[in-house]
């Protein structure tokens, strides 16, 4: 049970503590867009989460091999970014054969595939030195991160949206920007850095 | 949104470039980019950085979309955006990693992210691969100008308040809100930013709107029970009207439904036999299966027998509804008996 424990800590440290939306702002720009969507929360966290697993777990199986560990960042930049794009090509080409999706699917697909938060994912890994199980665990908490940050960001936008007071040049983009600072702001304060010093 | 009604009638340069940089501003009206932006730009020498590759990267996208990918799949087209912006990114790590350099430490791991940036695939589906080279190009410039703008205004203020140097070189004695690194103070940043650019609009463009929409889409389901009641009452409605406008027109069409008014049904029709008590035969009720279903065990059962009993006579007519008035007499009787007496009854019409 060990692994589910690790596999665990890491999910919750990438939700809580270094919740890659809104302290590495990682995919904020889909989260911010997509919350516009309620619809679609689901099915593009899913996505998010499948193309962060795959990426990362494949990603970590290259890292083993010791020609690549040596290489530099921008040689691992390179072949991570390649690996992301082949799961995704892949996972488009395997979905328009089994399924026939509509192009709006293909399209979403991609928006959820070569985005900032899933790219992240295998850099964060490879940065923290992480194993499988940590891999796995960071891919997973970005999934659910990502869905925590859609559905704040949501419910902070139909407030925004029922508020008569917001004074005109802050309606619209400017609110959210600033809603979408404060939960930042909370969820620093998870990671215990301090403002003032 | 503006950008795409207009965009349908052929922009012309000045109004490509104006909405790039000012009222289609990718990231404070498009709300596209904003990883670089809110985390990476917390210094000015960063801020040029990141904006010099995502210009260069988007360019080049915009380019090879407008010139060699218009007949491509969609899915083969986004790829090769990211491909495109590895291929910008990576060399610039490469040499700043070679060089040793401490901008690399700075913008960290969000480098190699401008190849995923969202803003590039945006602007190439939304502009590039239905327009010609140059006019992508302008675009792409447009955007680019527009992004650095709010990149390195970002970046000088988040440096002066958050570090109080500026460049590296130090203005203040200690930083003033050493908050605004944080990816917190680069979204307050942008919302600041936001509202500039409204104001801006509102005084040097006033025949611009300076609303940037931002609204939820309605899509729970109390909504949409509301959104399929209003549809089925205007299907409703429509037909009415349709047989309206059809009497109107062939009064002798029509007369016949107006003389023979058909009761709604509420109970599903049962298999009816040829008794004088039948008013009604025109009307074919749909009938619902399951309780069909239900009934055929009831009757099986002779559990609630003189309550399908009489529903067969009545068929169309709710079983409550029968109870309720004054002449049935059923109820009042052994049921048994009652059924009995109803199938001789039949039997003997038959023969």
């Amino acid at each position: 049970m060990t692994w589910f424990f690790d596999m665990l800590q890491a999910a919750l440290y990438t939700i809580f503590i270094q919740n890659l939306v809104f302290n590495g702002g990682y995919g904020a720009s889909e989260a911010i867009r997509m919350s516009q969507k309620p619809k679609r929360f689901l099915p593009f966290s899913l996505m998010i989460t499948y193309f962060s697993v795959a990426t990362a777990v494949i990603c970590r199986v290259l890292d083993e091999r010791r020609a690549i560990r040596e290489l530099d960042d921008a040689a691992h930049a390179a072949i991570f970014g390649g690996v992301l794009i082949a799961v995704f090509l892949a996972t488009a080409a395997l979905l328009k054969l089994i399924i026939k999706p509509n192009k709006k699917f293909i399209s979403t697909l991609g928006i959820s595939a070569l985005n900032t938060l899933v790219f992240a994912v295998p850099l964060i890994n490879r940065n923290a030195g992480y194993g499988y199980i940590e891999s796995v665990g960071t891919a997973l908490g970005s999934g659910v991160a990502f869905i925590l940050a859609l559905l704040l960001i949501s419910a902070g936008l139909r407030r925004l949206e029922e508020n008569k007071d917001i004074p005109p040049l802050f309606r619209g983009t400017p609110a959210m920007f600033l809603y979408t600072a404060m939960l930042s702001l909370a969820f620093t304060g998870f990671s215990g850095s301090s403002l003032f010093s | 949104m503006p950008e795409q009604t207009k965009q349908r009638k052929e922009l012309s340069p000045r109004e490509i470039f104006l909405n790039g940089v000012i009222l289609t501003n990718p990231l404070l009206v498009q709300v596209v980019g904003l990883c670089v932006a809110v985390t990476a730009s917390s210094t000015l020498k960063a801020a040029l950085l990141l904006s010099a590759v995502l210009s260069a990267s988007l360019l080049l996208c915009e380019a090879a979309a407008s010139a060699l990918l218009k007949s491509a799949v969609q899915f083969i087209r986004v790829a090769t955006y990211m491909a495109i912006g590895l291929s910008v990114a990576c060399p610039v790590i490469f040499f700043l990693s070679g060089r040793g350099s401490p901008l690399l430490v700075n913008t960290g791991i969000y480098l190699p992210l401008l190849a995923a940036n969202s803003l590039v695939a945006l602007r190439c589906e939304k502009f590039a691969i239905k327009a010609d080279v140059p006019r992508s190009l302008l675009d792409a410039l447009a955007n680019a100008l527009g992004a650095s703008i709010v990149l390195i205004s970002s970046g000088l203020a988040r440096e002066l308040l958050g570090a109080g140097t500026l460049y590296g070189r130090e203005i203040f004695g200690e930083a003033p809100l050493p908050a605004m690194q944080m990816p917190f103070g680069g979204f307050l940043v942008l919302g600041f930013s936001a509202v500039t650019l409204k104001l801006f609009i509102s005084i040097f463009m006033p025949d611009h709107s300076a609303e940037m929409p931002f609204r939820i889409k309605k899509t729970n389901r109390s909504q949409m029970k509301k959104d399929k009641d209003n549809d089925r009452d205007q299907e409703l409605r429509g037909k009415g009207q349709e047989a309206d406008n059809l009497s109107a027109r062939e009064p002798a069409a029509a007369k016949p439904v107006q003389e023979r008014p058909v009761p709604v049904p509420s109970t599903p029709e049962q298999p009816k036999p040829a008794l004088p008590v039948q008013k009604e035969p025109v009307h074919e009720p749909v009938p619902k299966k399951p309780k069909k279903k239900k009934e055929i065990s009831d009757a099986q059962s002779g559990k609630n027998r003189p309550k399908q009993f009489v529903s067969e006579f009545y068929g169309t007519m709710s079983e409550d509804d029968l109870f309720e008035m004054p002449d049935i007499t059923f109820e009042q009787k052994d049921p048994d008996e009652a059924f009995a007496q109803l199938l001789a009854e039949l039997t003997e019409k038959n023969d």
